[in-house]
């Protein structure tokens, strides 16, 4: 049971650190780009915003995934 | 309310000799978005004899007068301290004048100011150059020990003088002649220091010889003057003391100018009456005209028309509504609390004409995500007490008061999650929450976090079938939303194991999505999953302020129990603690609000690209 309990939280803690890692790698290379964008024209910042988002979709999913694991494998 | 005001195009003809009162009444008005006319005159596409209109005939003073109130700017700018400066306010703009009775006003105004203020610029500029002057002699005379008048010798019939850098071991290394040595003096500083400055004082006869010699040692020759013409051993001791009167007298001007400045701070808003008389004065260039007659296009507010039609006939100037429009600039048109959250939808662009302004919907879900992420009693309180702050400092400032209301009503919501979910500082003051512990059921807020998203996400939906519809963009209604709503037919069918049913939707959506973008219009359907995932970030930040809030309340309890230093530093603990938990998610839950709302609500529906209306009109915003 302990065993379990451990590698459940090892396997949420997994789950959200490389998606966050991967997620924020992408982003701040699109964000960085987004800042250029917009500083040379301010009507860019939404379609920046934008860009710049999309790769978080990818944490969300780990934080989804450890969500499952801590809340609902660890109380099964 | 959830679509722009309803904006006419209109042409006006009249009369040259009524233009002037025209443009009276439509500057005091504001309601035309003028169009510039010039590029059809020049294309003949206005009538066969108009030409592009000139300015009104005060013009040219009050361009002058602009110059002259910009000149005084620009002094009082150069030598006013930081400190001293004062913000200027624009005063009242007088609605009623006429252009003459402006440019006599701004002209007994300016010349309260210009004499004085050039006089004083003039004495100080000189005082400076001849500190500057005094500076530079007293460094040429120390550093090469001068007790004579050097201009005397530079240039003149039997002797030159020059000056110049090198380096300090070239011109070690140097082996002048001895005709040059005997007929030169060389004078060098920067004592120990790499690149010398040198002076040579030379007989005119040996002069080829020692360029000769000085091209071999990358000599850089230098122009250098002394001011002083009269150099004794006094020289220098009688320049400082003459360069601390005139200090003494540079502090005098400067606390003159300041003065001044006190009072023109006063009249500041000349610039602004200024300002305000040049676009009156220079708005006929967009017109066309002929000899007898000009003629304008703009657009308004449809509803002002008939009011203003009948006021323009009475001045015999005709108003005429052009055909119908597809597109116009726009006006966004909100009831007074919605309206403060047009502030966030512009932050992303403005809608085009005739498309759903989300405003609406902005002010009704953002300062519930917002509280939702937040969900904290304390934090709630604290939001509320900056909101006020900003609705305080917003008496001078739209923008501040619109960002106010916007945090006062997410500080409200704030409070209500915090009393659902029992949270006061974390559990720093313990609260039965009315629903439940987060940190018990995060499933149950995860759940309910992937609800919202489909409702919110479902109006964004039904928004873009609306925008469809009416602009008749069939392909985009059955192929965008349509398609999405098939998807979610498919996913709720399967739910509820309808799986003959599910298939069904779920292969038609498959086609429709493939007819729309081929295989790339497959990656709609893992888009979309994506945006209802991302709402799951809700319960990621609800439970992350509400962790930091435990951990500190932990932490500052453990040491509470350390002795004295304990009771010293709990304190510090829970105050920087909490004021930094909320500052950060402050922060995050403001963008993650925000963002939900653009990149995941507005991307199914919102089409930005359009023209804000830009009123011809006195007063500024």
């Amino acid at each position: 049971m302990v065993e379990t309990a451990g590698l459940i939280a090892i396997g949420a803690g997994l789950a959200i650190g490389l998606a966050g890692l991967g997620s924020g790698i992408g982003q701040g290379i699109a964000a960085s780009a987004g800042a250029g964008a917009t500083a040379e024209n301010e009507k860019l910042f939404a379609k920046m915003l934008t860009f710049s988002a999309l790769p978080e979709t990818q944490a969300i999913y780990g934080f989804v995934i450890a969500i499952i694991l801590l809340f609902v494998y660890a109380v099964a | 309310m959830f679509k722009p005001e309803k904006i006419v195009k209109v042409e006006v003809l009249g009369l040259q000799k009524n233009k002037e009162d025209f443009i009276s009444l439509i500057h005091k008005f504001g309601l035309f978005h003028i169009n510039d006319l010039s590029n059809s005159v020049k294309e003949d596409k206005i009538f066969h004899n108009a030409n592009q209109d000139a300015p009104l005939k005060e013009t040219e003073k009050i361009s002058e007068l602009t110059l002259r109130a910009n000149f005084i700017r620009e002094v009082f700018e150069k030598h006013i301290d930081e400190k001293n400066k004062k913000e200027i306010f624009p005063g009242r703009i007088p609605k009623n004048l006429t252009l003459n009775k402006i440019s006599e006003m701004v002209e007994k105004k300016l010349s309260t100011f210009e004499k004085e203020t050039i006089k004083v610029d003039q004495s100080l500029k000189n005082i400076n150059n001849r500190i500057e002057e005094i500076k530079s002699d007293i460094e040429l005379i120390d550093s090469y020990k001068i007790k004579f008048n050097i201009n005397q010798f530079e240039n003149s019939k039997y002797t030159n003088l020059i000056f110049g850098r090198m380096l300090k071991e070239d011109l070690e290394l140097c082996e002048f002649s001895d005709v040059v040595k005997a007929n030169s003096i060389i004078l060098t500083n920067g004592a120990g220091k790499k690149i010398g400055d040198v002076m040579i004082l030379y007989k005119r006869s040996i002069e080829e010889e020692l360029n000769q010699a000085l091209k071999q040692i990358n000599f850089e020759r230098e122009k250098v003057t002394l001011s002083t013409t009269d150099v004794n051993i006094n020289t220098v001791s009688a320049l400082k003391d003459e360069l601390t009167v005139l200090i003494k007298k540079k502090n005098e001007k400067s606390a003159e100018l300041n003065n001044l400045y006190s009072k023109y701070a006063e009249e500041g808003f000349i610039h602004e009456i200024l300002s305000f008389a040049k676009s009156r004065a220079e708005v006929s260039t967009n017109f066309a005209r002929t000899e007898k007659t000009f003629f304008m296009g703009a657009y308004m507010p449809e509803n002002n028309f008939d009011s203003l039609n009948k006021l323009l006939l009475k001045h015999d100037i005709v108003l005429s509504k052009a055909s119908q429009l597809k597109t116009a600039p726009v006006i966004l048109n909100n009831l007074p609390y919605i309206k403060s959250f047009e502030q966030l939808t512009k932050m992303f662009g403005t809608p085009k004409y005739n498309t759903i302004d989300p405003t609406f919907f902005m002010a009704l879900f953002f300062p519930f995500f917002f509280g939702f992420m937040f969900s904290d009693m304390g934090y709630g309180i604290m939001v509320m007490i900056f909101s006020s702050v900003f609705l305080i400092l917003g008496k001078k400032s739209k923008t501040l008061f619109d960002y106010g209301i916007i945090f006062a009503s997410a500080g409200i919501w704030t409070i209500v999650f915090g009393l659902l979910f029992g949270s006061f500082f974390g559990n720093l003051i313990k609260i039965t929450p009315l629903l439940f512990d987060p940190f018990q059921k995060s499933i149950v807020i995860l759940i309910a976090a992937i609800i919202i998203g489909f409702i919110h996400l479902n109006i964004g939906i039904i928004l873009s079938m609306v925008n469809n519809l009416t602009n008749n963009n069939k392909k985009d209604f059955l192929f965008n939303d349509i398609s999405l709503v098939l998807l979610q037919g498919s996913i709720i069918a399967l739910i509820f194991k309808q799986n003959l049913l599910g298939g069904l939707l779920f292969a038609l959506t498959l086609i429709m999505l493939f007819i729309k973008s081929s295989l790339f219009g497959l990656m709609e359907i893992t888009s979309f999953v994506g945006m209802v995932l991302s709402y799951a970030r809700i319960l990621a930040l609800s439970l992350a302020t509400g962790g930091i809030a435990l951990a500190i309340n932990i932490v500052s309890a453990k040491i509470m129990g350390a002795g004295w230093i304990g009771l010293i530093l709990a304190p510090i603990i829970i105050i920087f603690g909490h004021i930094f938990n909320f500052v950060i998610n402050m922060i995050g839950s403001t963008i993650n609000a925000v963002r939900l709302h653009f990149v995941e609500f507005f991307t199914v529906f919102f089409q930005e690209g359009g023209e804000e209306f830009k009123p011809f009109k006195i007063e500024k915003d």
